[in-house]
């Protein structure tokens, strides 16, 4: 064979390669080319089935599902994306869609919703529903492949909805594969999500030492706390004692969630066992722990009983909390009788934790019941024990009905308002209206003026700063002025040094004066910015 | 030469060929096309049941169950495949809402709740009219869920948003925007109608009903949108307004938006992150003109504060992908102060995707406090997001005096502030050992209340604390351990033979119990024998009582004997007698038969308004 013909052999097969890779390209879907895109490059015009799509809008009744349906029923995984676009925003039919197309290929689906969700939602041919598509997978891939979801959320390189996308993975795999859901959160240090937790009893229940075995190995933040209480819930069923001994094994906070369950549910049906069980144990901070489920259990029976004897077997915050407990489900059922459980016990702090107890249970039974329980609480004798109450239902009532807690701190029982109540309504009003919110405090009463007042002025400076330094220039010279002027070069000295400067230098010298010398503990080199601003020309 | 060049391209065709014959996708039934370019519009056929195995299913259902449609949708609702069961079920409800929908209503509110929303679409996309005049006719439970279709109303059949939102309950949180994006859809298609709609509302929906036109009005001219909303009468409902007409002007105009910034009050929820009217304005802005609303804020010292900057925190992590360096440097220029916070932000959530890009950058700057601040927000992010790649990445840190701050910032964030003690033992564990120590002295600082579930394992491991540091460690176990069992806490420490140790232990155990149970501690602490361990325990009993217990306070203070700790106890119980009552104050302080000394530093320690700093009501 000559040269020439050799050459022609060689660039013939490099021909044949090429071709077979302009092939290969060219029959790549423009979605999975979105999904191989890196999210900076522009995305392929994606593909809508316009006929679909039409019929989708014009057609009715049953036979618009029937020819979606029957499309679907014909698609590929490639032709998926089409479809759904063409079902647009019906979330039904982009749910039935994203079902069958992560039943044909789960890990095109997660390629395609990849290269989705790297690029802005509203971006031209984006997939309508994104969430409802990773929803639907999720739900489908955990129940067929639990491994293989996890995998695939476990390889990924992190990109923004990874951290969602693990959430919604571990929502399901705890509806179906509770343990695999358990590695997944600890393995993807997942400690801030709570998934629905009524299918761990039954996983548990079928061994319910491995159950909480894997829960301790894998205890990362609040759910797997949380799945030990539904373990020792389990466990309590079929053998409290054993279940009690591994839990003394365990690290603190495991044993602190698992064994109380455990003794609570052995209590419930037999008293008298958990309580010898639980006098008996030597390690107080275990009995402690027990002690909590013990008298749970004990308090809905018989609270007398329980309370007696949590005062003679407990002590400091075991005891405290196990008569807020007692108190708390006595007064779920009759506020009466918790009254006069409170009425009988020595003043101090377990007593005030008892008070704050009923006083929780009645303020949450209904805002008509609000007034009473406040009376209730205003006529306690101890100023301490009423704060502490007020402040178990503070952040909920300020958070549900912000306008009551602002009619509250002026009301007959304002006196029972603490400062962190004050802060939150003047908080609260600044961010609606500062000003307002000035005037609005000068009617609070005259020894929470000025908490109020700081709290509304230190709101403004986060939103508004040039605005809360007008207000406070404008004052007239007195101890409101001195405050806001303090409060404002404070502020703007710490985050801007040339915003306080240009600030002080508007005050008179003798209020210049003032704050620098109260600025004396400051970084020398701060507070040097801080006189250089000062002596810049004014800004045009 | 020609033929060789022939030979060379039929191969290469044949490639190609055969590549695309092996990859080319199956055709579905209805074969998609681009979307540039639109097919002649033919009406798609129905396949028949020989063609469909679905058609063929549904109609045997069809068959099998004739008129009865409340057998027939318990038959598909048994349908184990998940993707015929909501297939069948959608087309069946489609059906049902053509042929009857006030019985498919009937039905699903009482059998299968879940799928009302599906029927009330269906029904509203054949008949809006009759379809909402249903809906308000189906009683609580229809009108209950009828807030989660304002917006399918709002398209189909916007005259009736005024009605249906006078019928149905306000929302049950103040997350709930249904009215107000109700509205802007509205508003969207007919701005006039909209607002003369949302004027007419009387009820606590009318500010959001407002909002709503305001914003979608302002999007198309923010103007009038924005004289409109000036006109309204002074309130509420006028300020959310003003705020909404800036947020949607921003969407397309953002430098006049900004401009207007003074015209609405700042607004913004207490709860809710960057909700104000100027982060609102800002991200929409920075969306739309990233330079031209940087530019405007550099021109615009001190007009927004540090939340309202937060608006830029979306953008800005985009940005720092697209382009980090250019984002970076915005920083090192220093004109925009508070801008490390938002960056901290950032990378607290989406920003953090760009890690090592930010990291890289970050390498090749000169050493200063703003790199280091900048890194340690990193740094942390890191440690809240991926705890062990933190681990690895401090452990990698040489050991530099910038580099010590940074490892401190970062071992904390890994427990957030004892927030996150529960991964304390597995980040014990695997933390290299250069960390280890670090790692344990913030768990005795930061976790001191959540570390007493196994005391004898964290006993162990003050062994492992500096000599020069384990009293301060042993201390903050010390009192961790007596919030939950003061009198074992006290056994341990007292068996303590380090006497300035023990002293302090014991002495924050009286602090932590006198908090607990005031009567349980006194007592104990009154069983101490007289010297320095008695004093201590005193004074932290004379702090923690001196708030809610002051005369008790005092009378502890009083029995204090070393001079400075009687001082300093005295001063603080004295401050909680003042905080109580200034007329018992001095009455207590008269008859105390103090020194002369004494009383005079007393007084003169004593500067008014101190007690309220110190025990704010």
């Amino acid at each position: 064979m000559n040269r020439a013909a050799l050459n022609t052999i060689a660039a013939s097969a490099l021909a044949l390669v090429a071709g077979v890779a302009a092939g290969s390209l060219r029959s790549i879907s423009p979605d999975r080319k979105r999904a191989s895109s890196s999210g900076k490059d522009a995305p392929e015009t994606p593909q809508t089935n316009e006929p679909m799509a039409r019929a989708m809008k014009t057609e009715m009744g049953a036979k618009r599902w029937l020819l979606l349906v029957s499309a679907a029923e014909k698609a590929t995984a490639r032709d998926m994306p089409g479809l759904i676009r063409a079902a647009g925003n019906d979330s039904a039919a982009v749910r039935m869609l994203a079902g069958h197309w992560a039943v044909l290929d789960p890990k095109d689906m997660f390629a395609s919703l990849y290269a989705e969700l790297l690029v802005p939602e509203d971006s031209p041919g984006a997939l309508p529903q994104r969430w409802t598509l990773c929803d639907t997978l999720f739900e489908e891939w955990a129940k067929s492949d639990p491994a293989g979801v996890v995998e695939a959320l476990t390889d990924i390189q992190n990109f923004s909805a990874r951290e969602t996308m693990r959430h919604s993975v571990v929502r399901e795999l705890m509806k179906g594969d509770v343990e695999t859901g358990i590695r997944a959160m600890s393995d993807w240090t997942i400690t801030n999500y709570l998934p629905d937790m009524k299918n761990v009893a039954a996983w548990a229940a079928r061994d319910p030492r491995h159950a909480a075995e894997v829960a301790a190995k894998y205890s990362r933040g609040y759910a797997a706390q949380e799945a030990l209480k539904h373990i020792g819930k389990a466990w309590a069923a079929s053998d409290p004692e054993g279940g009690l001994r591994f839990a003394s094994t365990l690290p603190g906070p495991s044993r602190s969630a698992l064994a109380p369950e455990i003794l609570r549910g052995w209590a419930e049906r037999d008293l008298a066992s958990a309580a010898r069980f639980t006098a008996a144990q030597t390690d107080t901070t275990f009995r402690n722990a027990l002690a909590q489920g013990l008298v749970g259990a004990w308090g809905k029976k018989d609270p007398a009983g329980a309370l007696a004897w949590s005062q003679e077997n407990l002590s400091g915050t075991a005891r405290n909390d196990a008569v807020g407990g007692i108190v708390q489900a006595v007064a779920e059922k009759n506020l009466v009788t918790a009254g006069e459980l409170i009425a009988g016990m020595d003043a101090g702090p377990t007593q005030d934790r008892a008070a704050a107890s009923l006083f929780e249970v009645w303020f949450k039974k209904g805002a008509d019941q609000r007034d009473a329980a406040l009376e209730w609480l205003a006529a306690l004798p101890d100023k301490e024990a009423r704060r502490a109450a007020l402040e178990r239902v503070q952040w909920d009532w300020v958070w549900s009905d912000p306008a009551g807690v602002r009619d509250f701190v002026t009301g007959p029982h304002r006196d029972l308002a603490s400062s962190g109540m004050i802060q939150q309504v003047a908080r609260q009003q600044a961010g609606k209206n500062p000003e307002a919110a000035m005037e609005w405090a000068g009617k609070l009463p005259a020894e929470r003026v000025s908490e109020a007042r700081e709290q509304i002025l230190q709101t403004w400076l986060q939103v508004r700063p040039e605005g809360a330094t007008n207000y406070a220039r404008n004052l007239p010279a007195g101890d409101d002025r001195d405050r806001a002027v303090r409060t404002i070069a404070t502020h703007l000295g710490w985050g801007s040094p040339e915003q306080a400067g240009a600030f002080l230098k508007t005050l008179p010298d003798a209020e210049q004066k003032a704050v620098m010398e109260s600025f004396a503990n400051m970084d020398p080199k701060h507070r040097s910015k801080i006189e250089a601003a000062m002596k810049q020309p004014p800004a045009k | 030469m020609l033929s060789r060049v022939l030979v060379v391209a039929a191969f290469g065709a044949a490639g190609y060929f055969a590549a695309s014959a092996f990859n080319t996708p199956s055709v579905a039934v209805y074969a998609p096309r681009t979307a540039d370019a639109p097919s002649p519009a033919v009406e798609l056929k129905l396949p028949t049941a020989t063609e469909s195995a679905f058609i063929d299913e549904w109609e045997q259902l069809r068959a099998t169950h004739g008129d009865d449609n409340a057998a027939l949708y318990a038959a598909i609702k048994d349908t184990k495949d998940a993707f015929r069961r909501r297939a069948f079920r959608s087309a069946f409800i489609a059906e049902w809402s053509m042929t009857n929908p006030q019985a498919a209503l009937a039905y699903l509110l009482e059998k299968d709740p879940g799928n009302f929303g599906q029927l009330a679409r269906e029904w509203l996309r054949r008949d809006p009219q009759g379809a909402v005049t249903g809906l308000l006719a189906g009683g609580d439970k229809a009108r209950e869920r009828l807030r989660g279709l304002l917006k399918d109303i709002a398209k189909v059949a916007p005259s009736r948003l005024v009605e249906v939102l006078g019928l149905i309950k306000p929302p049950g949180n103040r997350w709930d925007r249904s009215a107000d994006n109700a509205f802007a859809i509205f508003a969207a298609k007919d701005p006039a109608a909209a607002r003369a709609a949302a004027e007419s509302i009387t009820g606590e929906q009318r500010g959001q009903a407002l909002a709503g036109v305001a914003r979608a009005w302002a999007e198309k001219d923010g103007v009038a949108a924005l004289a409109w909303a000036q006109a309204m009468p002074a309130g509420e409902a006028r300020d959310e307004a003003l705020r909404a007409v800036l947020a949607g002007w921003a969407k397309t105009d953002p430098s006049a938006a900004l401009g207007k910034l003074d015209l609405a009050p700042p607004g913004g929820d207490d709860m809710q992150h960057a909700s104000d009217a100027g982060a609102q304005v800002l991200r929409e802005a920075a969306k739309k003109d990233w330079d031209g609303t940087i530019a405007w804020l550099r021109d615009h010292p001190g007009k927004l504060g540090r939340a309202s900057l937060d608006g830029l925190q979306s953008e800005m992590s985009r940005r720092l992908g697209v382009d980090t360096p250019g984002t970076m440097r915005l920083f090192t220029t220093g004109v925009l102060p508070g801008l490390e916070q938002v960056f901290g932000n950032a990378v607290l959530n989406e920003g953090y995707l760009h890690r090592d890009a930010i990291l890289n950058w970050l390498d090749g700057q000169p050493p200063g406090d703003l790199t280091s601040s900048l890194r340690g927000s990193l740094v942390s992010a890191m440690a809240w997001k991926e705890p062990e790649v933190a681990l690895a990445f401090l452990d990698k840190l040489p050991d530099t005096p910038e580099n010590a701050a940074l490892i401190e910032r970062g071992v904390m964030s890994l427990i957030n502030g004892g927030s996150r003690m529960d991964q304390f033992e597995d980040l014990l564990e695997k933390a290299p050992s250069k960390l280890r120590l670090r790692l344990l002295e913030t768990g005795f600082s930061y976790g001191a209340r959540n570390v007493t579930g196994d005391p004898s394992r964290w006993i162990a491991r003050l062994n492992e604390i500096p000599v020069e540091r384990r009293a301060g460690a042993t201390s903050q176990f010390a009192s961790g351990w007596a919030g939950t069992d003061p009198e074992a806490a006290v056994q341990w420490a007292s068996s303590l033979s380090d006497a300035a140790g023990r002293d302090r232990a014991l002495s924050s155990i009286a602090g932590t119990w006198a908090i607990n149970d005031p009567r349980e501690a006194a007592r104990w602490v009154d069983t101490l024998p007289a010297g320095a361990g008695r004093d201590d325990a005193s004074q932290s009993l004379v702090n923690a009582l001196a708030k809610s217990e002051p005369e008790a306070s005092w009378t502890w203070a009083m029995s204090v004997q070393s001079p400075e700790t009687r001082r300093a106890s005295l001063h603080m119980a004295y401050l909680g007698l003042r905080r109580k009552d200034p007329a018992i104050a001095e009455q207590m302080l008269q008859s105390a038969n103090l020194p002369a000394d004494e009383l005079k530093t007393l007084r003169e320690n004593y500067k008014p308004g101190m007690e309220n700093e110190l025990f704010p009501r």
